[in-house]
This record gives structure tokens, sequence and C-alpha cells, in this order.
């Protein structure tokens, strides 16, 4: 892809961001638009959703971009793919309430979570599905699969283990 | 080694997907202050996804583009709270047809011309009663020419 070639020199950008220069805006959201937009269309399942959680993280990264400074987190995506995430979750919970025939399982297999997500036996699965795409915390995630808390929790950690070794293939 | 064994746990994954714990993003922040290096980790498993992100990426609507950025425009346009030089006030007032509201020089236009009127009155009235007087004079001086001519022998 061609917006790969590009470099976004992260440390000028953010000054820019926090600055509120709308042409540092327009790049960012030219650059990692697309790419926080497939994240989150994993996440909520349905484009005019995914679309709608766009717009609400742009509009939350502009504003509270100095807080990305402040949390010292390591880069600017990595921030942005939290941001994004942490508001297609929401949504989709918001969503599911409303509509409980939601498809759980409409998820694109070409994206890097779900091709690993599909490598891990099943339990392993269930449990990265609820934490990573569901957003639901260890314990309600223990409740749900009638296991303990620590159980999960170690299954997550060699789930984040084998994800370690996926990325390094 | 402590750092390497901590680095092949997968909490450098688990935080850069948003699924650590409270605690763990704790002990993490903890970590990056006693081993600085653990940022280059960091940075590299968040590069690694965002090299893969970016070759994944999927394109919305060419129209999001305007809406968000319209949307981001019409939010900075709003003045900040403080400033109130940058207020619009509007005066709302109830429905009533009877009154009307004017500037508040129209008061010392209206004293004014109030003024110029009780002066144009006073003389007004003044030449009305002098010219009447004028008129009476001039009639008692025609009657008594016509009396005198009358009485006049021929």
């Amino acid at each position: 892809m061609q917006q790969a070639a590009v470099h976004i020199d992260e440390y000028i950008i953010t000054e820019r961001l926090i600055a509120g220069d709308p042409v540092a805006q327009e790049l960012v959201y030219d650059y990692y638009g697309p790419a926080l937009y497939s994240i989150i269309l994993q996440v909520v399942g349905d484009t005019a959703t995914a679309e709608e959680v766009l717009t609400r993280t742009f509009i939350h990264v502009f504003k509270n971009v100095a807080v990305y400074k402040e949390t010292g987190s390591a880069t600017l995506f990595g921030w942005l793919m939290r941001m994004a995430r942490e508001h297609a979750v929401r949504e989709a919970a918001a969503v599911e309430e409303s509509d409980s025939n939601s498809n759980d399982m409409m998820k694109h297999d070409s994206n890097l979570l779900q091709r690993f997500a599909n490598k891990l036996p099943e339990e392993s699965r269930t449990i990265f599905h609820l934490c990573y795409y569901k957003g639901l915390p260890k314990e309600a995630v223990a409740r749900m699969l009638g296991a303990q808390p620590d159980e999960v929790m170690t299954k997550l950690k060699d789930v984040m283990v084998a994800f370690r070794k996926f990325l390094g293939e | 080694m402590e750092l390497n064994h901590y680095i092949q746990s997968g909490i450098i994954e688990s935080y850069v997907l948003g699924i650590a714990t409270a605690s763990e993003m704790e002990e993490l922040q903890q970590m990056r202050r006693l081993y600085p290096s653990l940022n280059a980790e960091i940075i590299a498993v968040e590069r690694r996804i965002e090299k893969t992100a970016l070759e994944e990426a999927v394109l919305p609507s060419p129209y999001l583009k305007q809406r968000i950025f319209q949307h981001i425009n019409w939010r900075e346009e709003l003045p900040p709270p403080d400033d109130k030089s940058r207020y619009t006030f509007i005066n709302i007032h109830s429905k009533d047809t009877q009154h009307i509201t004017v500037h508040k020089w129209w008061r010392l236009f209206f004293i004014i011309t109030f003024i110029l009127s009780k002066i144009c009155l006073f003389f007004a009235i003044y030449f009305f009663l002098k010219y009447q007087q004028s008129r009476e004079k001039e009639k008692e001086a025609e009657q008594q020419i016509h009396t005198e001519q009358i009485t006049s022998p021929k």
C-alpha cells in the first residue's frame, strides 16, 4: 500500500495536533483512518456503525491528543488503536443491548487478530474473543465460562505469549 | 534475566491490545521506569501491528472524512466557555404587539421636539394676538375716518 511508504514524524505531528493544526489532523486521518476503520470493523461488524465509531474516535483523539503525551504511550498508532478499540467495544455493547439478534461471528478473517484467533484452541479463542472484541473484564469472562478468574488469567497470558510468537513469525 | 522473562510473558502484547488489567498496567509503567529498554520492546510490538494494520486497511466511505472534519470544525468554531466577548446576546421579548422598543436617543429627540413645539405655540399665539390687536386698531381707525367723512359738512 502506498500509505505505508509515507513517513510521519510522530513528535512533530503530535505537537501540531496539540496545537489544533487542521493540516496535521487531515494527515493523521488520511494515514491512519483506514487502518483504524478496519480495526473497528472487526469489533462492531457493520460498516454504518464502524463509520460512526471512527467519527467518534477521531473527535475524541483530536480533542484529547495531549493525553497521549501524558500517558506516555510509546507510539501514536498504539494509542490510536487502543482508543479506536475502546470506542468500538463500547458501541458494540450498546448495539448488542438494543439488538439481541446481533451476529457475533461476523468477522473478517483477513485481519491479523482474526487470523491469530482462528489458530487458537476453542477455549482460548473464546476467552480472547470475550476479552478483546467484547471488552469484558477477566472476572466476567470467568463467570460466563464457569471458571475461576485465575484460570482465565493464566489462559489469557498463554494466549498473549502465543500472540507474541505469532507476531514474530 | 527478569526483564527478558517479563517481556516473554506477553504483558506487552496485552497492553498494546488494550486488554491488560489496571494492576498489570501499573506494573508495566513501573517496569518501564526501571528498565527504559522496555520502551523499545513496546515500540517494536506496536510498529509490527501498525505495519500489518496499514496493509490490511479498509477504506471507509469517502464522505466520512468530510463529515468528521465538518464536525470538528463546527466544534472548534464554538467560543471557549470563559470568552464572554464572543457571546451573542439574543434579546428575547414576549410577543407584545402593543409596545415598541426604540433607541434611547429618541427620548432626547422627543423632549427637544416638545420644547420647540411649545415655543412655536407661544409665538403663534403671541403673533395671533398681535395681529388681532393691529386689526382692531385698523378697524377703529377706518371707522373714525368714516364717521368724520359723514359728519363733516360738504
